[in-house]
């Protein structure tokens, strides 16, 4: 077992042991100081961000550099070529479209029958169909794309991403050693984005020049993969807990599905009516806060500074940890319970927390939002959700937060 | 500047085997790494970017390649001849 596979069960450990406190630890000799208060996050993320370099080298290192890992001028030139997409993407049609993907992956889903998990690759693709149709007006299935490729690419690079500089060793070196054949294979089914007669969106179309101004150094294909991994891997993932959850607290799931008959039965079937269902919305912010798919972000202190209950050196590694935030005993009184009649002005709620604060906030966090409390209300129309399993959750990270071996999940026909 | 004997004849296969390997390391689309190109103009040389381009020579030599060899590596041309020398 690497450490990168562990790190979201030590994150939950210390959600318990050490809750609502600060905790300093040592990852393969390396100090990290684990944040998991949220005072000392909101000064960290967004009161004072030039104290910290956002600390991604690896997911650099691994998977090309990008808006999610860039820093400074790097990373404000890729947040001025995507940012206004997704922001000003139509609500309306992204509904549509995530709609029509849901309907798809519910019935297929349902199709497995005799499966007692459910399949993280359905959903994987469900989350790409409807970001590659909304952002490129291009089909999944015209493109080469492989999400199982893309899912495997982030797990090698998720392996990597514990080990210091220069403290690689045999098992890092085979596990490397699968790198370069998916990256060639990644790149090459990225490749469709540049042929010739391919639908050029006005994003592709920007996407293109920034890659031939040569003097920013930005490649398509980094920013691709980027643009998957954080918009279509996030929200799959974060699908498959909100099926587990739905599964594991059924009355609640039977409250959601009285509201979303009602919604799918009215002539109003369109965002702006189903974004009004709080309890809707409300589920997917407690799925989010109970299993934020994004469990960590890393930074790094670029000068000596006080935090809460710690005085921190410059050079200190920092960890923030959204579990053990959205798990604090002083923000919630029970916070490993889902509770669906909190109110919007609750800190750590896993629909701001979750997507992290300040500067950088995940970009797609209203693009997310949108498609997965669409699919939510798709699914609940179709399909009734019952465990198959009460095992506690094992978790594993490929750069989202996983259940090992699939959430224990029967999807059943509704009759 | 290669190190390497480059007016030496190196054949296509080996040239592309050497793009092969750096797009793969690098990370770049193998469209865009041109017979000419010095590794370092390609993109950023970090220690994983070298370690995964000698673990794909010694993958493609089927064999340890010699230390002080792959450290004069500076070209596409240089990994192409290197691979060629070894499968004479």
């Amino acid at each position: 077992m690497s450490l990168s596979s562990e790190i979201c069960t030590y994150l939950y450990e210390a959600a318990r042991s050490h809750n609502g406190k600060n905790i300093m630890a040592d990852f393969n000799g390396v100090s990290v100081l684990i944040v998991q208060r949220y005072d000392d996050a909101d000064h960290i993320l967004r009161l004072s961000p030039a104290k910290y370099r956002k600390n991604m080298a690896w997911f650099r290192q691994t998977l090309g550099a990008s808006r999610f890992s860039e820093e400074g001028h790097a990373w404000e030139i890729r947040r001025k070529l995507t940012q206004s997409y997704f922001n000003k993407f139509d609500r309306e049609n992204a509904f549509t479209l995530a709609t029509r993907y849901a309907n798809e992956t519910i019935s297929r889903l349902l199709q497995q029958t005799k499966s007692k998990t459910i399949d993280d690759n359905i959903l994987r693709i469900m989350t790409a169909n409807v970001l590659v149709d909304n952002f490129f007006g291009i089909k999944l299935d015209e493109t080469q794309i492989d999400m199982e490729t893309l899912a495997q690419l982030m797990k090698v690079g998720s392996d990597y991403s514990f080990v210091p500089m220069g403290k690689t060793n045999e098992l890092y070196r085979q596990n490397l050693a699968q790198l370069p054949d998916l990256r060639r294979q990644i790149l090459s089914q990225l490749s469709y984005f540049r042929q010739d007669g391919v639908h050029q969106s006005p994003f592709l179309q920007e996407l293109l020049a920034a890659d031939q101004r040569t003097e920013d150094h930005i490649l398509l294909e980094h920013e691709l993969i980027s643009f998957l991994a954080a918009g279509a891997e996030t929200s799959a993932a974060t699908m498959g807990w909100a099926c587990y959850l739905l599964a594991l607290y059924p009355e609640v799931q039977e409250e959601l599905r009285a509201h979303c008959l009602k919604f799918w039965q009215s002539n109003q079937q369109n965002w702006a009516t189903l974004s009004s269902l709080e309890p809707l919305a409300r589920f997917i912010s407690e799925a989010l806060r109970l299993f934020p798919p994004t469990p960590i972000v890393a930074r790094y202190a670029l000068e000596a500074d006080q935090l809460s209950d710690v005085q921190l050196q410059q050079g200190q590694n920092v960890m923030i940890s959204f579990i053990g935030i959205q798990h604090d005993k002083r923000l919630r009184s029970d916070p490993w319970s889902l509770n669906m009649n909190g109110c919007r002005t609750e800190k750590a709620a896993g629909d701001t927390m979750a997507f992290s604060i300040g500067p950088r906030i995940c970009g797609g966090k209203q693009f997310a939002l949108l498609e997965l409390i669409t699919f939510l209300g798709v699914f609940l129309k179709h399909a009734r959700f019952e465990l198959s399993s009460d095992d506690a959750p094992e978790f594993y990270w490929k750069s989202q937060m996983l259940r090992a071996g699939g959430h224990p999940v029967y999807v059943k026909q509704l009759t | 500047m290669s190190n390497f004997k480059t007016e030496e004849k190196i054949s296509i296969v080996y040239l592309n085997k050497a793009k092969k390997i750096l797009s793969g390391s690098l990370f770049l689309p193998i469209n865009s790494i041109s017979d000419e190109a010095d590794i370092s103009s390609l993109g950023e040389l970090d220690s994983l970017t070298f370690e995964l381009i000698v673990l794909e020579i010694e993958k493609s030599m089927g064999c340890e390649a010699d230390p002080i060899a792959l450290l004069e590596l500076c070209t596409v041309k240089d990994i192409a001849l290197l691979l060629q020398e070894n499968s004479e």
